[in-house]
């Protein structure tokens, strides 16, 4: 009974209340209306109030996480977040410079090789002599193998080593080389592969003057050429006997001496604005087992660039190199050492080592401008062909690419360049660069 | 049962019109508040949230979201783009109906509103005692980089950050960063207490167990401390000038966003890139030229008050506004973005031959102040470093809010915020006022001339009836040539009346009926008509008149 009772009770003074609570929520908001803000210097005299907005939009979670370029960022972020911590950007910069440790990186082995991890253990001032070893060791996801001992030994006290020796010992394994046959028609249907593993160790005797370098140096090579595991081998669609070196006996041994001059006056030797390059070598290569091989050996490489605005953002390059290779008497010169042309150093549009013989020359024209900080864009032109002799070259024989680059500028002008090139061969190719060298 | 209702008649009775009464009343207020627009003050995001998780941002957040993946939703929003088309972009959110920013977490109405004193503004944040490093302890150091940076607690026991000037441009960065600190300040933001302070290296203590030398680990010494204080500035005296930041109270909980909502504050109501405090702040980073306003550089603390636990959201790091940072501004800075994709196209499809901002340089004028420079300079096409998409959201309305907060300096309230700065050369004190003045015109000009030049209303009942009075900005801060007319009209029932011109700043109306009477007002000044702005008067009903909307469309 005194339930029902109260229950109008309880109805009229919540009704009351509520009322009460209106009546004085409106009065206020009425109040309040153009009432001045109060004077809040430090901080706001906070007291309960209501809000702008009566909640959070309508779906908006929805709305964003059905947005395909949500799971765009969802699949980058960790990613940037992964970057971040191994610190791609370089900024390891900063840190003070270390005389000893272990460098790790990826790296690239060369055309058509692929890019794998690299492992560099390296000593900078061995034996307190300023003694400076490295001992790069790398194998890419096409199994290109690489282990290498560099050491330069300074002879005077001078920072930079005016005078010095530079010792290397070295040992690659490529397994999958293209080979076409030896001439500048050589039919793109002979395409074979071929196998080889070198192992080389030298020194040289470096002098610098300036933009000037010298360098003497003498190195025994073992080149070993066996079949490719995975195309038809370059032995099944050639006779041993047509192309040098390309013998039963796996492994041909040499003996090198060399002698090269080299200017460098590029304002940055990856990414070079002005300034040029200009290098000859010359080498006597003497076999000692596994063929009669003996020849002379003659490079030359020019650049040159021209900036068309005086912080570089606008260049045009041009490059030329030349390569001939001398038989001694009745001798050979092995086919794994005949300069080529195709690839990206050298005439971009067409396969790796297209075409092959005793004498080799290219050249391109580069115009390059910058589209952004960090990023440069170029239109390129190459040219190129192989002949027996520098006199066989012809107008007529030049096979031709063409194409752009794109090129990333990282830290301390170290460039990264992608480049998409075209010629009669190939549509479309494209090669991506972590140390250009043009 | 309603057996005895005979018992409690009377009191049904009185209660019943207590009842109606009251909701009378209640119904009255809360119907006219709902004709006066309710005008709301305190955006309330102060209620007690339980502790947030610290927020993490880095590459992804700085670079590739504002670069990418935000430009492909806003480029994907279709009905953006059909509001964009008909003229009527979203307006922000949190705007009253006198079309201001009311208070919250994120922002305080401060000069604009309600003017500070010179000794206010050039206190700016700043609480309390200045640091006291006599003695002070080494808690922390940096010393990658260009310029290090140390960790110190002063005698007063607070932890403060030490930033140092290059070497090479002594007062550079500490000095953009005080002056803006106190810009953003007594423009609403909420910032930390930065100070200019003097620091003698040989007297500092440290903190015991601090270690350096990476993996050879040795304790941190002065020897070590000389080193990486190698490339900073110093005074003629031997002491090193620094700028030292108060730790911000609370508990930080990482960086706030420019765009959506923070999930796990409750208080949270508004996505960010509808804030008018941020939007409009395009506007006001573009007057210091702080290119750098960006995730990274704001920061939400978990703070307590009035045993309340929320989040206070913070603007931080200004060294690299008005010129300045550890080295003069690269002019490219605030006129395109660090990764510009209209300018690579440009300039990939003319082959380079356009010439955009990353080309251009500008002279130093004074190492003080760096490349800071009111020339070249173009409001509307100012830009941060990294897109934002709140910044993206800039309409007319929110740059005029902002604009009328720039306006709100004098010239002399400025000087005395520059000379905070202490600049030793007396010239780059001159030089940052006149550039801070110039940009300032700038600015109003551009973004007054888009929309509407009036400001200030005020109504009130005089001799002869209701008066509304206003100010014209462009006209107070001699930003236009020649006078100007007010063509006013009022809303009658059912339409407009015909127009009247006058030149004075004052309309007088007919408050005769009890309703609200809006009146429309356009500047019209070399035959040109401005935008128009609604202002609508009521009668209190405490008594009085009073404004109970503004309208500028």
């Amino acid at each position: 009974m005194s339930t029902s009772r109260k229950k109008p009770l309880l109805v009229v003074r919540s009704g009351l209340i509520i009322a009460f609570f209106i009546a004085v929520q409106g009065l206020a908001r009425a109040q309040q209306a153009d009432i001045p803000p109060a004077p809040k210097e430090s901080e706001p005299d906070i007291s309960p109030s209501e809000r702008i907005v009566e909640g959070r939009p309508d779906l908006l979670w929805l709305k964003r996480s059905l947005h395909p370029a949500t799971w765009l960022g969802v699949g980058i972020r960790p990613i940037l977040h992964a970057a971040e911590r191994i610190k791609l950007d370089g900024s390891e910069s900063a840190k003070p410079t270390r005389d000893v440790g272990v460098k790790f990186g990826i790296r690239g082995h060369g055309q058509g090789a692929g890019l794998g991890p690299e492992v560099k253990p390296f000593h900078r001032n061995l034996f307190n002599r300023g003694i400076q070893v490295e001992m790069p060791l790398s194998v890419t996801y096409k199994n290109y193998q690489l282990a290498m001992v560099n050491m330069k030994v300074p002879m005077t006290n001078e920072v930079d080593g005016r005078l010095g020796i530079e010792l290397t010992g070295r040992y690659t394994s490529r397994p999958s080389e293209n080979f076409f046959g030896i001439g500048n028609e050589s039919l793109e249907s002979d395409r074979s592969k071929y196998r080889g593993v070198m192992r080389e160790a030298g020194g040289d005797f470096v002098t610098r003057m300036g933009k000037l370098s010298l360098r003497v140096g003498a190195s025994y090579r073992s080149v070993g050429i066996t079949r490719a595991r995975r195309y038809r081998s370059a032995s099944d669609v050639f006779r041993s006997e047509e192309i040098p070196g390309l013998t039963v006996d796996p492994v041909s041994t040499l003996l090198i001496s060399r002698a090269s001059v080299e200017h460098d006056s590029r304002d940055n030797k990856d990414l070079p604005s002005r300034g040029g390059l200009q290098q000859f070598e010359v080498r006597l290569n003497e076999g000692l087992t596994g063929g009669d091989f003996s020849y002379w050996q003659y490079r030359g490489e020019l650049q040159q660039f021209f900036p068309l605005s005086s912080e570089g953002r606008h260049v045009i390059g041009v490059r030329g190199s030349i390569e001939t290779n001398q038989a001694k008497g009745g001798s050979d010169v092995p086919f794994f050492d005949l300069p080529t042309i195709g690839g990206f150093r050298s005439v971009r549009g067409f396969d790796n080592r297209r075409f092959i013989d005793r004498s080799a020359m290219n050249g391109t024209l580069e115009y390059r401008y910058r589209i952004w900080r960090h990023f440069d864009w170029g239109f390129f032109l190459d040219a190129g062909q192989v002949a027996p002799e520098i006199g066989d070259f012809a107008r007529n024989r030049l096979h031709k690419g063409y194409g752009m680059r794109f090129i990333v500028r990282a830290r301390e002008n170290r460039a990264f360049v992608i480049d998409m090139a075209r010629s009669r061969e190939e549509p479309f190719k494209l090669y991506v660069d972590f140390s250009p060298f043009f | 049962m309603w057996t005895s209702a005979h018992s409690f008649k009377p009191m049904r009775n009185k209660t019943s019109i207590v009842l109606v009464i009251l909701l009378f009343i209640g119904a009255a207020g809360v119907i006219r508040a709902g004709q006066s627009d309710h005008v709301i003050w305190v955006d309330y995001d102060f209620r007690d949230i339980p502790e947030p998780k610290e927020r993490k941002v880095g590459l992804y957040d700085s670079a590739f979201q504002s670069e990418f993946v935000d430009p492909i939703k806003r480029g994907t929003d279709i009905p953006r783009w059909v509001r964009l088309a008909a003229g009527n972009p979203k307006q922000a959110e949190n705007v009253n109906a006198l079309d201001e920013v009311p208070d919250s977490s994120w922002f305080t109405n401060r000069h604009a509103l309600r003017p500070m004193t010179v000794e206010q503004l050039v206190r700016g944040p700043n609480r309390g005692a200045p640091p006291d490093f006599t003695n002070a302890t080494i808690t922390r150091f940096k010393e990658e980089g260009v310029t290090p940076g140390l960790q110190l607690v002063d005698a007063h026991g607070e932890e403060y950050v030490i930033k140092f000037d290059n070497i090479k441009y002594p007062d550079l960065q500490s000095g953009a960063e005080v002056i803006s600190t106190k810009i953003l300040y007594a423009s609403g933001y909420n910032v930390p207490e930065n100070y200019i302070a003097y620091l003698e290296p040989g007297k500092l203590k440290i903190k015991e167990g601090l270690e350096t030398g990476g993996k050879t680990k040795h304790p941190f010494t002065h020897e070590d401390l000389t080193k990486i204080l190698k490339n900073a500035a110093r005074k003629p005296d031997g002491k090193y000038r620094v700028l030292a930041s108060k730790m911000l109270k609370g508990k930080p909980k990482g960086p706030f966003s420019y765009v959506g909502l923070r999930t796990d504050d409750a208080n949270d109501l508004i996505a960010h890139e509808h804030r008018r405090e941020l939007r409009g702040l395009r506007a006001i980073a573009s007057w210091i030229n702080n290119w750098d306003a960006k995730d990274g550089n704001t920061l939400d603390m978990y703070v307590e008050q009035g045993g309340r636990k929320f989040l206070r959201h913070y603007l931080i790091d200004f060294g690299s506004s008005l010129g300045g940072g550890k080295s003069p501004t690269e002019y490219f800075h605030g006129r395109e973005y660090a990764f510009d994709k209209v300018n690579i196209i440009k300039e990939l499809f003319t082959l380079g031959l356009v010439v955009t901002p990353d080309e251009k340089s500008a002279p130093v004028v004074y190492p003080e102040v760096g490349i800071f420079s009111a020339e070249d300079f173009n409001p509307g096409d100012w830009k941060p470093s990294f897109q934002s998409v709140a910044f993206d959201n800039m309409t007319r309305e929110d740059a005029m809010w902002a604009t009328r907060v720039i306006l709100s300096f004098t010239e002399n309230e400025l000087l005395s915020i520059v000379k905070t700065a202490e600049y030793s050369n007396p010239k780059a004190t001159e030089y940052m006022l006149r550039t801070l003045i110039d940009r300032r015109q700038q600015i109003a000009t551009y973004w007054l001339k888009e929309g509407s030049p009036l400001s200030h209303f005020a109504v009130s009942k005089t001799g002869d009836g209701t008066e509304i009075t206003f100010e014209d900005l462009l006209a107070q801060h001699d930003l236009a040539s020649g006078s100007a007319e007010y063509q006013y009209e009022t809303w009658q029932g059912e339409r407009w009346s015909q127009p009247t011109s006058t030149s004075k700043r004052r309309i007088m109306l007919d408050m005769t009926s009890n309703g609200p009477v809006k009146v429309r007002v356009r500047t019209l000044r070399e035959h040109k008509a401005s935008k128009p702005v609604v202002i609508t008067v009521q009668n209190k009903i405490a008594g009085g008149i009073g404004i109970a909307r503004i309208e500028r469309t």
